[in-house]
């Protein structure tokens, strides 16, 4: 008995070191450098599947890629001066991919990753990423941006004209300058942070809804929720025809005394009611010219809106 | 807890005796002849299944006392597994079951059409090929979202069998059918481009 278990401690000790070493020679993942020639416009579709991708715009007329796979992935790109795609394909056995590609400022950019978190930043041509369960952060004035991810989060700063994001359960969190965005999601709470908002219009089923900031005067807030509760916070001379309408919750809020005097004005206590539905049709602020309207429907969340406090 | 006693003997003499007598019938010789190594074989096997099978031993009793927290176990979480999955489950069936629909939502296209969406989403996630890269996250974020519309439709339902001339909770219904028909298309698009 005492001879097999020596005989089991003697081929353990043999066989640990061999096996630590081809786990480590397989975690060495390899490192990737490679380039390409392409349009300052050019039309660039990059793949990944798992890991991290990092994507920025930068002043030179070519593509470069450097980093390292995961074992099991490998590197594949091509294509002509106005149109290449790259990334990484296959399927991960072991550690993960980092990789970071360098494209002309002005490309138009499409990615798609499986589970990789994308993060793109610096490019002002157009935008398209689309992940399954990663992350995706982008930053910078962009022409337009296109952003969905099915499970992940999605973070957009940017000055943009435009904005489309989705999303089922993961966050949407949208600052910057934003001339006119659409964003979806299901579950996933959407915050949007920006100065001034255009034409904005937010989805969601049960998703919690922030909206902060100033409405342009050409402008329109339309926020439309199941369950999810909306939130929206305006400067305290917002100038606004406000439309809110909860079928089975409530509405409250507080908005600022007009600059000509009177008092501030208690939501809660001006709602009309038409059944179970809370209503507020009114607007908000002063001035000449038309209100931006700002529509809220939720059949079963609670609005609240706040314009009593001073904001940059 | 005390050792039970040794079984008594058999009367002829038991396995014991039976492996002493084959050690005393080996040759002499270095290489004894292989029916003495067979009745030796033989006798030390039959000592081995009396050590193990005829004593009830503290580590036996271990042994049995761990089978069974191990089966409670696993029973246990079969249990829980089993209870996981109905649950999850219940609302796709209720998707499918055109029972609960209310009258006007069985005349609606959009119905037919999340629920032939629905079973290509099925059919494309049990297929090993097409879904091999897709993340397990993603999929069971869209499982999510459809169990998340289904309990807001259902939800707008019961409002409207109250009310019935409730046009939010109608529009609810509708914008709802339309928000997963748009939901499993996309999803599948995204996917598949992956």
């Amino acid at each position: 008995m005492r001879r097999s278990v020596n005989l089991l401690r003697s081929i353990v000790s043999l066989i640990a070191p061999v096996a630590i070493g081809t786990s480590v020679l397989r975690a060495q993942a390899p490192t990737v450098t490679r380039g390409w020639r392409v349009a300052p416009l050019a039309s660039i579709k990059i793949h990944a599947p798992s890991g991290i991708l990092e994507v920025e715009g930068w002043g030179r007329d070519s593509v470069a890629i450097s980093g390292t796979l995961a074992s099991g992935e490998t590197l594949f790109g091509g294509g002509s001066l106005t149109g290449l795609k790259l990334g990484a394909e296959g399927t991960a056995t072991a550690g993960q991919s980092r990789l970071l590609v360098r494209v002309p400022i002005g490309s138009r950019l499409v990615v798609r990753s499986g589970a990789a978190n994308v993060d793109v930043r610096g490019v002002t041509g157009s935008i398209d990423v689309g992940s399954a369960a990663g992350d995706v952060v982008v930053a910078g004035e962009i022409e337009s941006v296109t952003v969905e991810s099915i499970s992940g989060d999605v973070r957009v700063a940017a000055t943009t004209a435009s904005i489309r994001a989705r999303t089922t359960r993961g966050t949407l969190d949208i600052s910057g300058r934003i001339n006119e965005a659409q964003l979806t999601s299901v579950s996933g709470p959407v915050t949007v942070s920006a100065q001034p908002i255009g034409r904005l219009r937010i989805e969601t089923v049960d998703g919690r809804v922030s909206v902060r900031g100033r409405l342009a005067p050409t402008g329109s807030l339309d926020i439309e929720t199941f369950g999810g509760p909306v939130h929206l916070e305006f400067p305290l001379d917002q100038r606004a025809a406000l439309d809110l309408r909860a079928s089975s919750g409530e509405i409250r809020g507080r908005i600022a005394a007009p600059a000509a005097g009177g008092s501030p004005l208690d939501l809660g206590a001006v709602v009309v009611r038409n059944g179970t539905t809370a209503i507020i049709s009114r607007s908000i602020g002063s001035g000449s010219g038309v209100a931006p309207p700002v529509t809220v429907r939720t059949f079963r969340g609670r609005i609240t809106v706040d314009a009593s406090r001073l904001r940059s | 807890m005390t050792t039970p006693p040794h079984p008594p003997s058999s009367p002829d003499g038991g396995p014991g005796e039976a492996l002493q007598r084959a050690i005393g019938a080996l040759p002499a010789e270095r290489t004894p002849p292989a029916d003495s190594w067979s009745q030796l074989q033989q006798a030390m096997l039959a000592t081995s299944r009396l050590s193990d099978a005829d004593r009830p031993s503290e580590r036996a009793r271990t042994n049995r006392l761990t089978v069974r927290v191990a089966m409670i176990g696993m029973a246990a979480l079969l249990a829980v597994v089993l209870v996981t999955s109905v649950s999850r489950a219940r609302p796709s069936v209720r998707a499918d079951t055109a029972s609960v629909l209310l009258p006007e939502e069985r005349r609606d296209p959009r119905v037919r059409a999340v629920l032939d969406e629905t079973r290509n989403w099925r059919a494309a996630s049990t297929d090993s090929v097409r879904s091999m890269r897709w993340p397990l996250e993603a999929r069971d974020a869209i499982e999510s979202a459809l169990v998340a519309t289904e309990t807001a439709i259902a939800s707008a339902r019961i409002a409207l069998r109250v009310h019935p001339d409730d046009a939010a909770a109608r529009d609810a219904i509708v914008v709802l059918r339309a928000k997963q028909l748009l939901l499993l298309q996309r999803a599948m698009t995204l996917l598949d481009e992956i």
